[in-house]
């Protein structure tokens, strides 16, 4: 379980989170909607310990990700997998390295790896492409490729930042039927910030509202018409899935 | 001013927090194998062609100066000595470090800046793998080995052309530029001067990480970085190389 109490963050003069409160149960599927600058990322990084908050907590399986050495974060981390907004695909690897790099870290064998490596393509349906480069990729293999990498160690939670952002609408919606079939897999939980409304409900249980700093609002995903925030109600409507 | 002041503590105080990371990590260095590797190549096997360039027409030049200076009050039987010793001293160790400063250097600084930007190294954290380990650590150490040895290159390369200038150009034999070097020959010259390399080799490497590891804001933070790693290297050399100078020979 995820627990974010009172997380606050600032950069400089800016405030980006002001007391952000949050609980995501094992399990559970839930996407973060946010306008662009809202801070989703920024919220995300702290999930995983990339930031240090201002003040707040982010409790993972009763730890405080903020309050860890580096050590036991890295070792917490083996349970998250992240996956970026442009893919960050190490482009001095191929496609089978970058894949194989957290097994390698992990010191499975090299058998091990490649078969979990071909399982992790085949998910994401890019076989035969192992030897490619990062820079001969497509813009939407390049998130496919990061969502082989992110599941291949088999995480217990799932983190997505803006994993459709700047694909064509069909590509983005391949990759959202992707992520709701790894959402699927067994004893993963999924977090993912997105602006895409109509992707955030297909793919997850719950959405949830940062407006300003603050989670404004948690529904559940089949009950959106349901939602009593203007501010949800308008990301509803600007989707088309409310009246105007 | 006190803007100036605050960001040169800043960005000191990041360089030695990454240098005592790279140390702590130390201890996983059986995990490091594949970038430790390619770090040599990249370091030292690619640098090969340049360095040797460079040294043979340092060690020309050196024959043709060194004559020129000396020809009215010493025997020209002298010169090999005097740029042997000149070369593995200093021309050897100082000239390589420049090269690498602006071949390795920049290409560091320009490969983690990239990564940096482009969220390569969150992902590595990301992954539970110490980004320090797998980017800095291998960077430092293939400095500190490769260093030496292009230096050992670099002095034979120039003598080599030294001793050919000076026999094709000044008609001193072979067998004179050679006893000269012989006999005037002490370990410190050339042990002072691998000695420098080490800790040039350090330097270059430490300093064009910590640049790129740090960069920020997009394309042009990337070329800022480049920039500065070259700049500081090269600078840092030149300091360290009169400090050891008085250390090793003062």
């Amino acid at each position: 379980m995820i627990e974010i109490i009172d997380l606050y963050k600032s950069f400089g003069d800016k405030e980006v989170l002001k007391g952000v409160n949050l609980t995501i149960k094992d399990g559970e599927d839930i996407a973060i909607l946010g306008k662009s600058g809202e801070g989703k990322s920024v919220f995300l990084k702290h999930v995983i310990g990339l930031l240090k908050p201002d003040k707040g907590s982010v409790i993972v399986d009763g730890v405080d990700v903020t309050k860890l050495s580096k050590r036991d974060l890295y070792r917490l981390r083996k349970n998250f997998s992240y996956v970026f907004q442009g893919a960050a695909l190490f482009d001095s690897m191929t496609v089978y390295e970058n894949i194989a790099l957290p097994l390698r870290e992990r010191g499975f064998s090299e058998n091990e790896i490649k078969s979990r490596v071909e399982e992790a393509l085949y998910l994401v349906d890019l076989e035969g492409i192992e030897n490619l480069y990062p820079a001969e990729l497509s813009g939407g293999m390049k998130k496919r490729v990061g969502l082989a990498r992110a599941i291949v160690s088999r995480p217990k939670y799932l983190l997505y930042d803006e994993p459709t952002t700047g694909l064509d609408v069909l590509t983005a919606w391949k990759i959202n039927k992707l992520i709701k079939k790894l959402n699927k897999m067994e004893g993963i939980t999924g977090v993912l910030v997105t602006h895409d409304i109509r992707g955030a409900l297909y793919t997850s249980d719950k959405i949830a509202l940062l407006n300003n700093g603050v989670i404004i609002e948690v529904i559940e995903s089949k009950r959106y018409f349901e939602a009593k925030s203007p501010e949800l109600r308008e990301f509803l409507e600007s989707g088309g899935l409310l009246g105007q | 001013m006190f803007r100036l002041l605050y960001l040169a503590a800043k960005g000191t105080g990041q360089a030695f927090l990454l240098l005592w990371e790279s140390i702590l990590s130390i201890r996983e260095i059986g995990k490091i194998k594949r970038p430790f590797v390619e770090q040599l190549e990249f370091f030292g096997v690619r640098s090969l062609f340049l360095v040797s360039l460079a040294s043979s027409f340092v060690g020309m030049v050196s024959s043709v100066q060194t004559a020129y200076q000396i020809r009215d009050y010493a025997p020209l039987d002298l010169l090999g000595m005097g740029v042997a010793k000149v070369v593995m001293m200093e021309l050897g160790p100082v000239i390589t470090a420049l090269i690498v400063a602006g071949r390795v250097g920049a290409g560091m600084a320009a490969e983690l800046g990239t990564m940096r930007i482009t969220e390569q190294i969150d992902a590595l954290e990301t992954l539970g793998i110490n980004s320090v380990r797998h980017l800095i650590l291998p960077r430092l150490l293939a400095g500190i080995i490769m260093m030496p040895l292009l230096v050992v290159l670099a002095d034979f390369v120039a003598i080599a052309g030294s001793a050919v200038v000076s026999a094709v150009y000044l008609d001193i034999p072979f067998s004179t530029f050679f006893s000269g070097i012989r006999t005037y020959f002490y370990p410190i010259d050339l042990f002072g001067g691998l000695l420098k390399s080490v800790v040039f080799g350090f330097l270059i490497a430490f300093i064009s990480s910590s640049f790129g590891y740090y960069a920020k804001e997009g394309a042009k933070g990337v070329g800022i970085a480049t920039t500065q790693a070259v700049m500081y290297s090269s600078l840092f050399v030149l300091m360290a190389d009169y400090i050891l100078g008085v250390i090793l020979y003062g």
